[in-house]
């Protein structure tokens, strides 16, 4: 959505930007917590955020970045939550999608996605970002708060490791 | 790395991503701004007016906020569940006979459990009775608006494998009803199961049910992720409402926390525990290539100089200067990161904390080492007190128990080990033995009742 520089956002600049780009950041979550619900949360939950400090964001046009920013770090604080509450709640990787959801994917993206979920958290942001979400290693550093050499250290051995997990579940 | 790998990983991400579709999704609207609604002014004004139980809220206060922890909303009790018995275990107050109005017209309609038959009398028909039979039927709870012409009658039952299940049964097309409340994730009943879940109806004939938080459960104190059911053009919805609390020993059922109050647990005070939260965690961490800069010191990671013939072996080690003296020292192999703040550890020793996976397992969880920074120097400690045997200095979590590490505010490191309940943790400090740094060992702090999703904690009184 067009938000003009120079001017703060208003609610209905929220609302355009939460129609436009809310289910892309549902799929960004998804992505990252593996879990529906929560992912749904975790956007809302944004969304709420930038209601909180529309009328102050420094860079109107930037809301976006703010908004994929908040997903992601909301999604760790799902991901570290999750990990406090193991005991309760049974980990939701790619097993605990519905079951009409993990029949509709195909065996190597199965593959695939359960050995991302062995990733560390950064590893699997920077992948997500880059091969889902499509941005440029600028735009996943200043949306991880790393810099650009990281960005591309990290997805070169996040992909390293990928193809290593991808091997030995294979032997 | 390989194109194939790319392209294979891409596919994937997308397949998954297409899931995720428009229509499927919950929350229509623009939320709200995040600031919790029972912390307003308003409300907080009318918490304190208001001297009991959350009946006596008026219900035009009650908002549908969903900045609430992400509790396990509509996952069905784990097959193994067993309620702890620190939990306190609500069943619903039933009775046999009602009177209120279910068709709507304003009149007080008779209601009864003869049996397993829910029979309703209405006042405009007294001569004919409406019937609805279930073997599972056990007592009538009350009546609540679902958003049809007259009240549903909710009737326990006792289908579940514990607690009961309140079924809503309303008048439809001149004949008794089940009916079965939506929410965005597909439609379901509500219930009172121990540990889990509780429900009630206020006076004023709302149907209501809370999640109990697995987190802050006390033998007296709770805090409960409340809906209300409401009807929404004509069907009843669920709709969340907020984080309350209850007090089972003074409240028959939860109610909106008192003004200041963020802590469910039992009361327990904070003691001679040092501060605990927040914490920084294994996601603050900065990997190799980026480097911790803090004053005169400049601290990074890198490949040891034994290469391995995998990343997943590749030793790595923390180097740089500490108030510039230079420092090295073995961080750790495979997904090492570093802290970025100096810890606490004890007898005036400060040091410094690395994290990996140190092994090819990576269902193992984090290692962390403490480097204690002695005679300007890093020292790599033996460790006199092990929580996990076999994993190398100490700290991880994924080991036996479940636990976890963190560095407190204070710099201290802290790790919990979950004892049988949720939020109730047997917590250990990391220090050295004495001022060389040499040794490192647990410091049992006993059992600590924490939440570090809402940064309370103290002392169990349970």
């Amino acid at each position: 959505m067009p938000v003009t520089a120079g001017r703060t956002l208003t609610e209905h600049d929220l609302g355009e930007l939460y129609a436009a780009h809310r289910l892309q950041l549902v799929r960004l979550a998804v992505l990252l917590v593996d879990d529906r619900g929560q992912a749904e949360d975790v956007v809302q939950d944004a969304f709420a955020g930038l209601a909180a400090k529309g009328g102050r964001l420094r860079e109107p046009d930037a809301a976006l970045a703010y908004l994929r920013k908040a997903v992601v770090n909301r999604s760790r604080s799902v991901l570290r939550r999750r990990r406090t509450a193991r005991g309760y709640v049974p980990p939701r990787g790619l097993e605990d999608a519905r079951p009409d959801e993990r029949a509709l994917l195909a065996e190597e993206h199965r593959e695939i996605l359960a050995a991302l979920d062995r990733l560390a958290p950064r590893q699997r942001e920077v992948l997500v970002l880059r091969y889902w979400s499509g941005l440029s290693e600028n735009e996943i550093a200043e949306t991880l708060d790393i810099s650009g050499g990281a960005v591309k250290s990290t997805a070169s051995r996040a992909l390293d490791q990928l193809e290593a997990l991808l091997r030995k579940d294979e032997a | 790395m390989s194109t194939d790998m790319e392209d294979r990983l891409a596919a994937a991400l997308q397949a998954r991503a297409e899931l995720v579709q428009s229509a499927e999704l919950g929350h229509p609207a623009l939320p709200e701004p995040a600031a919790p609604r029972w912390r307003r002014p308003a409300v907080v004004a009318l918490v304190a007016a208001a001297t009991v139980a959350a009946v006596l809220v008026p219900l035009a206060f009650l908002g549908h906020h969903t900045s609430e922890r992400p509790l396990p909303n509509n996952v069905p009790l784990p097959p193994d569940h067993v309620p702890s018995s620190r939990f306190p275990a609500p069943v619903p107050k039933t009775t046999r006979a009602l009177s209120g109005d279910v068709d709507g017209d304003g009149h007080p309609d008779q209601i009864r459990l003869v049996g397993r038959t829910l029979t309703v009398t209405l006042a405009a028909d007294p001569g004919h009775e409406l019937t609805y039979r279930s073997q599972d039927f056990a007592g009538l709870v009350g009546l609540a608006d679902i958003g049809g012409p007259g009240r549903a009658v909710f009737v326990s039952t006792h289908d579940l494998v514990e607690g009961a299940e309140l079924q809503a049964i309303a008048l439809r097309q001149g004949a008794l009803q089940l009916v079965l409340l939506h929410e965005p994730q597909g439609s379901r009943s509500i219930g009172v199961v121990p540990g889990y879940e509780t429900s009630w109806i206020t006076p004023e004939g709302v149907a209501m049910t809370g999640q109990l938080d697995p987190m802050q459960t006390g033998e007296r104190h709770l805090a409960v992720k409340v809906s209300r059911v409401e009807g929404r053009a004509g069907r009843p919805v669920i709709s969340p409402v907020g984080r309350w609390c209850w007090d089972v020993v003074m409240q028959d059922v939860p109610a909106p926390c008192p003004a200041g109050v963020d802590n469910a647990f039992d009361p327990g005070p904070h003691g001679s525990l040092p501060p605990l939260l927040p914490r920084t965690g294994v996601a603050d961490a900065i990997s190799p290539n980026e480097t911790w800069r803090e004053g005169s010191t400049a601290l990074h990671l890198v490949e040891s100089s034994v290469h391995a013939t995998s990343s997943v072996n590749q030793a790595y080690n923390v180097v740089g200067t500490i108030d510039g003296h230079p420092v090295s020292a073995h961080a750790g192999t495979w997904q090492v990161g570093l802290m970025k703040r100096f810890v606490d550890l004890g007898h005036g020793v400060r040091g410094v904390a690395t994290i990996s996976l140190d092994n090819d397992n990576a269902n193992s969880g984090w290692t962390w080492h403490l480097l204690p920074f002695v005679d300007d120097r890093l020292v790599s400690p033996s460790v006199s007190d092990t929580l996990y045997p076999g994993v190398s200095n100490v700290v991880a979590h994924g080991k036996g128990h479940a636990g976890e590490t963190w560095i407190g505010p204070d710099g201290q490191v802290f790790t919990s080990v979950a004892l049988g309940d949720q939020g109730y943790v047997e917590l250990f400090q990391w220090q050295v033995t004495d001022a060389s740094g040499r040794a490192l060992e647990a410091v049992d702090l006993g059992e600590v009742c924490m939440d570090a999703y809402w940064g309370t904690y103290g002392t169990c009184t349970s």
